[in-house]
């Protein structure tokens, strides 16, 4: 048993207000959200179809990356008040962290900590690169995740 | 091979005596690096519902529904979220789960020689 925290549902039933003309639908999903079990009702696929998925591109030199944000993280960045502009700046910042460290980006998994503007909130991205290719036109994609800071405590690389 | 599919083939040629005592050292070494992190077994009955949350995941639902019925290690990411690794055989799974109703959305997947690399961009803006 978990509880929404305010905020959250705020947030999250002024996106679903843009979503659902059915007011009944409406309204049963906000009782669910402000019930004891807010939380896990938000784990469940039912709300998701309310989420719709974005991708977001971003051209790196001549490398034009997908960012897939699926419905599940659309739902998280909303409930966290996380723009897309956030998850843009800080795989950007990525980018040019693993540019300047001669990281070579591969298909897998990979946690990003960090902040994307120097007075914003941290945010713990998880993503997995899904394809990678070398040729210029074709595009790599990644899909998005959003953790929740485990990895701050759990580093492997440090940087200097 | 890789080096820790060739430690675990290692390991499970060993007996259950000799696989509790690496088990114990490298449960100690991993409850002081990692404190206030949540471990915990789970197993699922026949009402489980499995779902991929992302598409590239779907090819692994039924080796994952097969996983958390027999029984397997957790790793709690986050409570509120209900994120978590699960630990199978040849693969890690992270899910957003509820224990209670028997539910597990499939986020993403690796093999355990490749876990997700780390990086921290925090001293960097």
């Amino acid at each position: 048993m978990a509880l929404l925290r305010d905020d959250e549902i705020r947030r999250l039933l002024k996106f679903l207000g843009s979503q659902i003309q059915d007011s009944e639908k409406f309204v049963a999903i906000e009782d669910e959200m402000r019930g004891d079990f807010g939380a896990e009702f938000l784990r469940e696929p039912d709300i998701l179809a309310f989420f719709p998925a974005e991708i977001i591109e971003l051209a790196d030199n001549e490398v034009i990356w997908k960012l897939k944000v699926i419905s599940y993280t659309r739902l998280r960045m909303i409930q966290r008040g996380i723009k897309l502009e956030a998850v843009e700046k800080l795989f950007e910042k990525f980018l040019q962290h693993c540019a300047e460290n001669n990281l070579i980006i591969n298909v897998g998994a990979y946690t990003i900590f960090g902040k994307p503007a120097l007075r914003a909130s941290s945010i713990t991205l998880r993503i997995d690169v899904d394809e990678v290719s070398d040729f210029s036109g074709k595009a790599h994609t990644v899909t998005i995740f959003i953790g929740r800071g485990d990895s701050f405590e759990t580093e492997e690389i440090l940087l200097s | 091979m890789n080096a820790v599919s060739e430690i675990m083939q290692t390991v499970n040629h060993l007996s259950a005596a000799q696989q509790r005592e690496i088990l114990a050292r490298l449960w100690t070494e991993e409850a002081r690096r990692a404190t206030g992190k949540t471990w915990k077994t789970v197993k699922f009955g026949d009402d489980l519902r499995v779902v991929a949350y992302a598409p590239e995941q779907e090819s692994y639902l039924a080796e994952l529904r097969e996983l958390l019925q027999s029984g397997t290690l957790a790793r709690l990411e986050s409570e509120s979220d209900g994120t978590f690794e699960i630990y199978g055989v040849n693969r890690t799974y992270y899910v957003t789960m509820t224990i209670e109703r028997e539910f597990v959305g499939l986020l993403s997947s690796w093999m355990p020689e490749n876990p997700p690399l780390e990086i921290n961009l925090a001293q960097e803006n």
